[in-house]
């Protein structure tokens, strides 16, 4: 079952300030393919749980349409939707037994659906082997691990045979080695049922382990949406690139002159194109600007448009317009960095990026060797990078001596993204 | 755990709570048992310097005694059919109290008020509303002025007069009227309670049910009822000692008679006869009642227990 979202908008009276509105999740549009497995990514407050709620009907979306198949069900209430919903902390129904928790969604069958005892059982049975719970049908949640909780929470989801399955932080609740073994669970469970699986997670790591497709999403707006290892290698912008990524990328600051890249000072290597992309980088901000005046409230449409118009922001509050506040801020940076021809961008290395050559053009100050087994990570310092410490991970073959005071690197080119310095748009050289 | 050295600092910090507990509670408790065993014992008798015998004639007394049979009767009626129904509303109210949003405050309180209300005055505000003659008496001379409420009421809809609780009315009259006051009376605390209930049980449930298509009425039955259970069962047990209990309710619409003035003394409780007995000298009897009254909280109190532990669930 295709389940697609066309331009869904939430928008949520702000409880902060009365009267006020916050957008939750601002014009979401992505057609989630059929059978496979999509993971909502996004740090806290981004939007993706709300928009799983719409998707199940506990929400219901502000503006824009939901589709499953071909059937428009934006209007519907959750049951008649045909979704399962695994809940982040389960909410397994405490005084009833594992069979009784996965029965109730059968026992709720009306009409020409209504099943007998006998079908009822074997349903849930069926559901419960295909978790591998099926020799715990008659304890009660409360003397189950989070594992086997969790396990009866996707059988009652299942049970039921949902058109798509969805699950807010399936693995946030449990240990660290659970969480490995669960998650392998997850994919061969959603392999098997050929269930359309939408799944939110705030963890990069089991978002790209097991999802056909990720989606990308910060502050309300989607970011980026593709196939886990896509996105990885090629980030649209520099949010993407920190969020992906275990450990994560080094981000410097850099320059691009004369269609160079340089960082602290030292060329790295060539890069052109950089003014084309300033340039580009005007128009799609506009654009932005414009998008946003053109979906606020009517009482703030023209406070906003006239604020792009003059520059002047003093009608606007800190907190409240903060994104469009910094729509405004990229532009004006963004215009006198073209006027004065300085491309200060941002240059994000992966940690696998680097290669140890004595003849490199990029010198490192060397903090600490941490040796890993099967390679080694050098932790580096550099006086340009936005952390404290940069992480290159090379191969164990190489062998650093304890006394070294500086590490010269090559770089690979393609583990190299540079971000416009303002709008942190990714530039394609 | 205290270490051993300073021990005595714990003992005077509880000393005042502990002699207070000893003088008003322990002392009486262990008082009340030697009274009850000591054959027609009588405070004043006793004071004069006589001697009682051991034995159980107290008792034997107590349960032989008509008026003690009838306050029994009357006490186990009120239990058995108030406690259920101001369960069942508290219930209803307090789920509807939950599903409202506007004014939820303002109607908790409001229906919190009669907890805080003196149940005298709210007896006395009863017995004018169930009033059939305008007066207490109803003798034949008397000049009948107007009626209670209640009665107006169901004259207004084509009904005829009751005479719930005056003189000459009927044994079923003054109970209903009896219960609706103590039912009435109840559910402020059993709403407080359930409703406390209802808010802490995890919404995520009511999302659950609603994404499996659970009807209202079966989320109420099986998935409510069953989370608010440890909260139901404690409102039953207080419900049944508080009912055990029953006295001033009784005082508050019939005054001290106890009963309409055709019949006093027909709707005493246990606690009226343990009060009257005191009042008539008769401290053996009424500790022996006393003693009785613990002894049928205890066996129905340990009788819900043992339910409850096979119903409650978690």
């Amino acid at each position: 079952m295709k389940l697609k979202l066309e331009g869904i908008t939430k928008v949520f009276a702000s409880r902060r300030q009365k009267g006020k509105e916050v957008t939750a999740v601002n014009n979401f549009t992505y057609e989630f393919p059929d059978g496979q497995l999509v993971g909502l990514l996004g740090p806290s407050g981004c939007g993706k749980s709300t928009t799983l709620y719409m998707i199940c009907g506990l929400q219901k979306p502000t503006k824009g349409k939901i589709f499953f198949g071909d059937d428009d069900v934006t209007e519907l209430t959750p049951e008649n939707r045909g979704v399962g919903l695994v809940f982040q902390n389960y909410a397994l129904y405490p005084h009833m037994s594992v069979k009784q928790n996965i029965m109730f969604p059968l026992e709720n069958l009306k009409g020409a659906d209504k099943l007998n005892k006998d079908e009822m059982l074997k349903r849930a049975y069926d559901a419960a082997k295909l978790v591998q719970i099926d020799d715990l049908m008659d304890r009660k949640p409360s003397e189950l691990s989070g594992g086997q909780q969790q396990r009866v929470a996707i059988a009652r989801a299942l049970v039921k045979m949902p058109r798509v399955l969805l699950l807010d932080e399936p693995l946030s609740n449990l240990d660290a080695r659970l969480r490995l073994q669960t998650r392998e669970e997850i994919k061969r469970i959603q392999r098997e049922t050929g269930i359309t699986t939408v799944f939110v997670t705030h963890d990069q790591d089991e978002a790209m382990s097991i999802s056909d497709q990720i989606v990308v999403m910060k502050r309300a707006l989607v970011q980026q949406i593709g196939k886990p290892q896509d996105v990885y290698d090629n980030p649209a912008n520099l949010f993407v690139a920190k969020f992906l990524g275990v450990p994560p990328i080094n981000v410097f600051k850099g320059e691009v002159k004369n269609n160079k890249l340089y960082i602290d000072g030292k060329e790295i290597m060539p890069f052109k194109g950089v003014e084309k992309s300033y340039e580009d980088s005007v128009v799609t901000l506009k654009e932005k600007i414009n998008y946003f005046i053109e979906n606020a409230r009517d009482v703030e449409k023209e406070k906003y448009a006239a604020a792009a118009q003059s520059g002047d922001t003093t009608g606007l509050d800190e907190f409240e317009d903060s994104i469009f506040l910094e729509l405004l801020d990229q532009q004006k940076k963004l215009n006198a960095a073209i006027e004065a021809k300085v491309y200060n961008v941002y240059v994000g290395i992966r940690p696998e990026g680097f290669i140890l050559d004595d003849n490199g053009n990029f010198p490192l100050e060397l903090d600490k060797v941490e040796v890993m087994g099967r390679d080694i990570s050098l932790i580096c310092k550099s006086p340009a990078a936005q952390s404290p410490t940069v992480r290159a991970i090379i191969s164990s073959d190489f062998k650093i001596s304890e006394d070294t005071k500086e590490v010269k690197f090559n770089l690979k080119p393609h583990k190299v993204f540079v971000f416009n310095g303002e709008t942190e748009e990714r530039i394609i050289g | 755990m205290v270490e051993g050295k300073n021990q005595w600092k714990a003992w005077i910090y509880l000393l005042p709570c502990l002699i207070l507990l000893l003088i008003f509670t322990v002392y009486p408790i262990i008082n009340t048992v030697r009274m009850a065993f000591l054959n027609g014992y009588n405070g004043m008798m006793a004071v004069g310097g006589e001697k009682f015998s051991f034995g159980v004639k107290n008792f034997v007394d107590v349960i032989t005694y008509k008026e003690f049979l009838t306050c029994l009767k009357n006490t186990m009626l009120l239990c058995v059919i108030t406690v259920p129904v101001s369960t069942l509303l508290a219930l209803l109210i307090a789920v509807c109290l939950n599903s409202i949003k506007p004014l939820n405050r303002l109607l908790q309180t409001i229906y919190f008020i009669p907890y805080v209300t003196n149940s005298i005055a709210i007896g006395m505000v009863f017995a004018a509303m169930f009033n059939i003659v305008g007066s207490f008496f109803g003798t034949p001379n008397e000049i009948v002025t107007t009626a209670g409420i209640i009665n107006n009421i169901i004259e207004a809809f084509g009904g005829t007069k009751v005479n719930w609780i005056n003189a000459g009315s009927t044994y079923a009259a003054n109970m209903t009227v009896m219960v609706i006051y103590i039912v009435w009376n109840a559910l402020p605390f059993k709403i407080l309670i359930l409703l406390g209930g209802l808010q802490s049980v995890n919404k995520q449930y009511y999302d659950a049910a609603k994404i499996d298509g659970t009807s209202r009425s079966r989320t109420f039955w099986r998935i409510t009822v069953p989370l608010l259970s440890p909260m139901i069962a404690y409102v039953i047990i207080t419900g049944f000692i508080g009912g055990f209990k029953e006295y001033s309710s009784i005082i508050g619409i019939f005054g001290e008679t106890l009963g309409p003035a055709s019949a006093p003394y027909s709707l005493n409780t246990m606690v009226g006869y343990i009060y009257r007995s005191l009042s008539l000298g008769n401290e053996g009897k009424a500790s022996a009642a006393a003693i009785i009254l613990f002894g049928i909280i205890l066996v129905v109190t340990l009788i819900q227990l043992y339910v409850q532990k096979k119903r409650v669930h978690y």
